[in-house]
């Protein structure tokens, strides 16, 4: 009898538990969902606070709810709190007119002194915001971020002569800075505020204040954030859509979300895209389309290799760029998807006179198949200085991280180097987090290495491998490079200043500085009754503030 | 009695702490370090691991964090900006929580009826049918169940939704599929105990007696045959509470799942200390209440213990170790 009772005891605590389950977690669905309604995810959001940014597809809701000085859109740079703007001749100064009316979300008015604000919260050494490295090109930014701590903040280059002006002061000429303005760690902040929430500053929706055309009525950190219009936007007739949800989940459940109707947009995995970039009609009432993200993806070479010191040889390095056929192993690795990479520099960047960059300076160093021939001769030469008589001596790893997709090229590179060259690869698979520790350190033979543009100049990509830059972990150094890519933006012409990066970029592959491998296409698919939906290689990877339902 | 449960809670302390040291070392041991980003310095990162105090000494910082743990405080996130590791705990563990308690009620009612169903059907075709669902669910792996109920019930036949966490009906197929693995373990254990209890004297001696066959499955042989399901729980709420994590992130559930498979990629050193030492004290705390359950529910342990008086019957396993 005793058991009897134990054991519908442990039963009914069972049931009583299940019940409590019930009870709690997971906010109900709302109701009253309008036409208007968009509903998007994204892969991370860390934070919202502006300064704190860290992550770059926070970008898509950071552009939502708060505006910059400017507001991108493409390649065009759109006045943003700024009404206009004026860049001095040597671009060693840039003037700011904010809007007279220029208001956060709750009426309250937004003045120069918000931006001066935040810029100098950004150049805070003590806070140790990872993407203060932006404000470098500011007056003083370097001594105050670096220095022994006798700058202060209160000399940044930021001023406001009144309250509706804005003034920037730079140490270096940076041309390409009005574009980057729209990055989120330049967005205002209200001081009081941060003064007042602390460390939990941007934690809650209602503990911060915005200023975009959207505000955040709920916000749950990497969860989901819910937008609606903010009526005290200057530009509030543009914005047609009545609410925003973005939630915050891998790519691979946002795709099937997508499939089942619950998301209005999603990426396509890489490895299922060709077939829905073929057939329309695999995704009813779905607009599939792919774009160029931005990134540009290579293997890094450790000229400094004190293991394989053949790497710092230039034939060596030619040999592997010649010996790689990247038609072939798109087609296997990725459907030819990705578009071949011969350069550096993605072929999208902006150039002059409506032209891209790459379009006006055209290089063939490199092509798209392989040149064994080429590949073979040069391999000779290498062996030769180096005293190899048989390439089954050399052996070169390759590191990666665990990331699918790019381990498919990577053993495809493996075995055309194994074939055309006769030499041994190995791959050496680490963490993502290693990887990147690693590429710095120079702890590699050859490391696979991607890179995102941060504004719409050539700079972007090529000061990655400028021999003072402690990110160029392959320890590339060429003085005439160092020399171009350093002084390119103390011409105020633009033409000059490219011609500079072009003969840079020339330096660059010609000395086998890297092993261009492609140029990324991101597949993904939209609701075809929303219009105005928009994606491009820089900044928000998804353009929707201005999208509609038709 | 008392006794006996003063010193499990003292051996369950005692694990929380090596727990924490252990996992507070191997974290630091894994290559890389939280800050190191495509588009930072390294100047930027030196300022970043004074601002988190992680430029002190390891034993100091060791310190700091028992310190921290003793007052409940798990520290801030080195990924998300502000965040304490308790308020993301507070924000996603109900999801999980939820998720996993429902898998855990689905597979204990089924399994408990199918076990007893196929012991009851030994050899005809219904028992063959029951064991060839626990075959089956105990070989898939929870994320190709999960995949699978996903492309079938959503993608194809759009019957149910394919994730979320916000309707009824998005529970579903992420419940089922998390159940499943442990539906099965609990249908064979019913099966083979309660085929091991058919056979026992008292049976006949009750069959005997003249009593119904329901009242004989009911009050004499599921009685006999759950205890060592109720072994099994402890461990078994360890496999669905980690099953989560894989399903949280098939079905876009915003459980802790993603944060703690994330913080370990971004090396978020607090979140995987904070997640785990959480976990820990969670599963700790399950087996503590299983075994003092079982010392409950079977008199013999009791007695072991000293509990009663009359020490004559063998040391059960389950508290052998202790006693």
């Amino acid at each position: 009898m005793k058991m009897k009772k134990l054991t519908s005891l442990l039963l009914a605590l069972i049931m009583v538990l299940a019940l409590v389950a019930c009870g709690g977690g997971g906010g109900e669905s709302e109701g009253g969902e309008s036409a208007q309604d968009l509903h998007i995810s994204i892969t991370a959001l860390p934070t919202i606070d502006p300064q704190q940014f860290n992550s770059a597809s926070s970008y898509v809701v950071m552009k939502g709810i708060m505006e910059g000085l400017v507001r991108t859109k493409g390649n065009d740079v759109n006045p943003g709190v700024a009404e206009s703007w004026e860049i001095a001749e040597d671009n060693m100064k840039m003037t700011f007119h904010l809007r007279e009316d220029a208001c956060w979300s709750d009426g309250s008015p937004l003045t120069a002194n918000d931006f001066v604000y935040a810029f100098r919260r950004l150049a805070d050494p003590e806070k140790g915001f990872s993407y203060s490295w932006v404000l470098y090109e500011i007056k003083n930014a370097g001594d105050i971020l670096y220095g022994d701590g006798s700058v202060g903040v209160e000399e940044l280059g930021v001023y406001a002569p009144d309250d509706h002006t804005f003034v920037i002061e730079f140490d270096t000429p940076a041309p390409y800075y009005l574009g980057f303005l729209d990055m989120p760690c330049f967005y205002p902040v209200k001081q009081e505020l941060v003064e007042q929430y602390g460390d939990e500053y941007a934690l809650a929706a209602d503990k911060m204040l915005t200023n975009g055309p959207f505000v955040a009525t709920e916000y749950l950190v990497d969860q989901s954030v819910t937008m609606v219009p903010n009526e005290n936007y200057w530009d509030r007739e543009s914005i047609k859509l009545d609410k925003c949800v973005v939630d915050i989940m891998e790519s691979e459940a946002a795709f099937a979300l997508l499939e089942t109707g619950e998301l209005d947009f999603a990426n396509i995995p890489v490895a299922v895209a060709p077939a829905y970039l073929a057939d329309n009609s695999m995704l009813p009432d779905c607009t599939v389309e792919s774009y160029m993200s931005g990134a540009v993806d290579w293997f890094c070479i450790n000229w400094a290799s004190e293991t394989n010191p053949i790497l710092g040889n230039k034939d060596f390095r030619l040999a592997l760029n010649y010996a790689l056929d990247r038609e072939e192993y798109i087609k296997i690795a990725t459907n030819g998807l990705y578009a071949e990479g011969t350069r550096f520099v993605l072929p999208a960047v902006a150039g002059t006179g409506g032209k891209t960059y790459c379009e006006l300076y055209p290089m063939d160093v490199y092509k798209t198949t392989a040149e064994t021939d080429k590949a073979t001769e040069h391999l000779q030469a290498a062996m030769t200085a180096m005293g190899i008589s048989d390439p089954s001596q050399i052996t070169i790893k390759l590191k990666i991280s665990d990331d699918a997709t790019a381990a498919l090229i990577v053993e495809n590179c493996q075995d055309q180097w194994q074939r055309n060259l006769g030499i041994n690869v190995q791959i050496e698979k680490v963490t993502y987090k290693a990887m990147l520790a690693d590429r710095v350190a120079g702890d590699f033979d050859l490391i696979y290495a991607g890179w995102m543009p941060d504004y719409d100049d050539p700079y972007t990509y090529l000061s990655y491998f400028v021999s003072t830059n402690s990110q160029n972990g392959g320890k590339f150094a060429n003085e005439r490079y160092d020399e171009l890519v350093n002084t390119a933006n103390t011409y105020p012409d633009a033409e000059t200043r490219l011609k500079m990066y072009a003969e840079a970029e020339q330096i660059l592959l010609e000395e086998g500085g890297l092993v261009p491998l492609q140029v990324r296409q991101v597949p993904y698919a939209y609701k075809s009754n929303l219009k105005g939906f928009g994606r491009f290689y820089l900044g928000s990877e998804i353009d929707w503030y201005n999208c509609y339902f038709e | 009695m008392k006794k006996y449960v003063l010193k499990r809670i003292a051996i369950a302390v005692v694990t929380i702490l090596v727990l924490v040291t252990i996992i507070f070392l191997l974290v630091r041991l894994l290559p890389g370090d939280p800050f190191t980003s495509e588009k930072t310095n390294e100047a930027i990162k030196a300022k970043m691991m004074a601002y988190y105090g992680m430029d002190k000494p390891l034993i100091e910082q060791w310190f700091t964090y028992i310190k921290n743990l003793l007052h409940g405080d798990l520290g801030v996130s080195l990924k998300y900006p502000g965040r304490t590791v308790n308020d993301t705990i507070a924000q996603t563990f109900p999801y999980s929580a939820s998720l996993g308690i429902r898998s855990i009620v689905l597979a204990l009612a089924v399994g408990l009826v199918l076990g007893t169903f196929a012991a009851q059907n030994a050899g005809k075709v219904m028992d063959y049918v029951c064991v060839l669902i626990a075959i089956v669910g105990v070989s898939m792996p929870d994320f190709i169940i999960g995949t699978l109920l996903q492309l079938i019930f959503a993608v194809k036949l759009r019957v149910l939704p394919a994730g979320q966490w916000t309707s009824w009906d998005c529970k579903i197929l992420p419940v089922v599929a998390l159940s499943l693995y442990t539906l099965s373990l609990i249908t064979r254990l019913m099966r083979s105990s309660m085929m091991e209890v058919i056979n026992q004297d008292y049976i006949m001696t009750a069959r005997a007696k003249g009593l119904s066959k329901f009242e004989i499955i009911w009050r004499h042989e599921i009685r006999n045959a759950i205890l060592p399901i109720v072994t099994t729980m402890g461990p078994l709420t360890a496999a669905v509470l980690t099953g989560t994590f894989v399903l949280e992130k098939i079905y876009a559930v915003p459980g802790m799942g993603k944060f703690y498979v994330q913080s370990i990629n971004d090396l978020d050193y607090t979140m995987v200390l904070g997640m785990t030492t959480f976990y820990g004290i969670f599963l700790v705390t399950a087996n503590l209440i299983v075994d003092i359950l079982y010392g409950v529910i079977d008199p013999r342990i009791k007695l072991a213990d000293g509990g009663g008086g009359k020490k004559r019957k063998a040391k059960p396993a389950a508290a052998g170790k202790e006693a």
